[in-house]
C-alpha cells in the first residue's frame, strides 16, 4: 500500500519540474550546492519547530504520546539546539536517566516545568544566565568519568 | 542518588516558582505568525504521518494549527533565503491538507516563507481538493514508479537553481 502513496512533498517536486522529479527518483545525484541548501533548509526547519513548540508549552497535540528525541529545552535554550551540551545531555538522558525509575520520573518532572521555566527565563535574562550555569553544572556531572 | 536528590529539590523549587509567577498563556502567533492551538509538529521520523487512503496521497505538515476562529489551518515553512513563494509550495500545501483531511478538518493553509506569510483558502470539498492537484499527483506517481518524465517547467529560471540541473535532458 505504502508504494501507491505520492507524499506532498513529491507532489510539489513534480509541480516544480516533473522532469526533474524523475530523475531524482532514478537517483541521479543532486548538485553540491542544492545539498547544502537542503541541509540547511533543514537545520532552519528544525530551530523553527523547536521554537514553535516552545511557545506552545513544549508539546503538540498529536505527538504527546510519541517517542521524543529531540526535547531538552533549558539546555536548548541556554546554549543551543544542536550545542555539544545540549547534545551531551540529551544521550545522557536517554542513555542513564531512561534506564531507571527515577531518571524517568526527574525527566518526567523537567518536561512539565522547562517550557514554563524558559518563558520565564526570557523575560528575565538574569534566571537565564543562572540556568545556563546550573545546565553546565549538570553537564559536568553528566559526562563526569567519561 | 545524591545528584537525584539534588535535580529533585530543584525541580520542586522550580515548581514554586513557577507557581508564584503563573501567567496566562502567552500570544501563540510567536514565531509562526499564526496564532492558535498546536495540534501537530512534524519532528522527525517519529512524527505521523497523514494519509488519505482515498486519495493514495500522505504527509507530515509542518504544522497542524487550531486558529482563534476554530478553524484548523495546515502551514509550510520554506527556508529559501529570497522568500518567495511558488506554484510548488502551494501544491505541496494542498496535498499535505488533503492528506490531513482524514485526521483534521483543514481549511486553510498557510505558507511561511522568511519574508512572508501567505494564506490560501481551500475548496470545502475533498474531490475539488483533489482536482487541484490531480496532474502532480499523476506525475509524481509515474515518477515513484520508474517512469522518466519528459515534461519541463516552463519557468526557465527555476532551473538555474534546479537540483537536478547538471543531468537534465531538455
Amino acid at each position: 500500500m505504502k508504494k501507491d502513496i505520492v507524499y506532498a512533498s513529491d507532489a510539489g517536486k513534480a509541480a516544480y519540474c516533473p522532469h526533474s522529479l524523475s530523475l531524482s527518483k532514478k537517483k541521479f545525484k543532486s548538485h553540491a550546492a542544492a545539498v547544502e541548501l537542503q541541509k540547511q533548509g533543514t537545520k532552519e526547519h528544525d530551530n523553527l519547530t523547536d521554537a514553535v513548540i516552545l511557545e506552545n508549552g513544549g508539546q503538540d497535540g498529536a505527538s504527546k504520546s510519541e517517542t521524543q528525541d529531540s526535547r531538552c529545552y533549558v539546555a536548548s535554550y541556554a546554549f543551543g539546539v544542536e550545542h555539544p551540551v545540549t547534545l551531551d545531555l540529551r544521550n545522557w538522558r536517554d542513555n542513564v536517566l531512561l534506564n531507571r525509575f527515577g531518571g524517568r520520573t526527574l525527566v518526567k518532572a523537567y518536561y512539565l516545568v522547562s517550557p514554563q521555566w524558559v518563558r520565564i527565563c526570557r523575560q528575565l535574562p538574569v534566571l537565564g544566565r543562572l540556568s545556563k550555569a546550573a545546565v553546565t553544572r549538570i553537564h559536568s556531572v553528566a559526562t563526569r568519568g567519561r | 542518588m545524591f545528584v537525584y536528590l539534588l535535580m529533585l529539590f530543584v525541580v520542586f523549587i522550580l515548581l514554586f516558582v513557577l507557581f508564584v509567577f503563573r501567567e496566562s498563556p502567552p500570544s501563540r502567533g510567536g514565531s509562526l505568525g499564526v496564532e492558535g492551538e498546536l495540534l501537530y509538529a512534524d519532528q522527525g521520523r517519529n512524527s505521523k504521518t497523514f494519509i488519505s487512503k482515498k486519495y493514495g496521497v500522505g504527509a507530515k505538515p509542518d504544522f497542524l494549527i487550531r486558529l482563534k476562529n476554530g478553524k484548523v489551518a495546515l502551514v509550510e515553512y520554506k527556508s529559501r533565503d529570497n522568500g518567495n513563494v511558488y506554484e510548488s509550495d502551494i501544491v505541496q500545501a494542498k496535498v499535505s491538507a488533503l492528506a490531513a483531511r482524514d485526521t483534521y478538518p483543514v481549511e486553510v493553509v498557510f505558507i511561511k516563507t522568511k519574508r512572508r506569510l501567505q494564506e490560501i483558502p481551500l475548496p470545502k470539498s475533498n474531490d475539488a481538493l483533489y482536482k487541484e492537484v490531480e496532474l502532480y499527483v499523476m506525475y509524481a506517481r509515474l515518477a515513484n514508479k520508474g517512469k522518466m518524465l519528459y515534461e519541463y517547467t516552463d519557468n526557465l529560471n527555476q532551473c538555474a537553481t534546479c537540483s537536478m540541473r547538471t543531468h537534465c535532458q531538455r
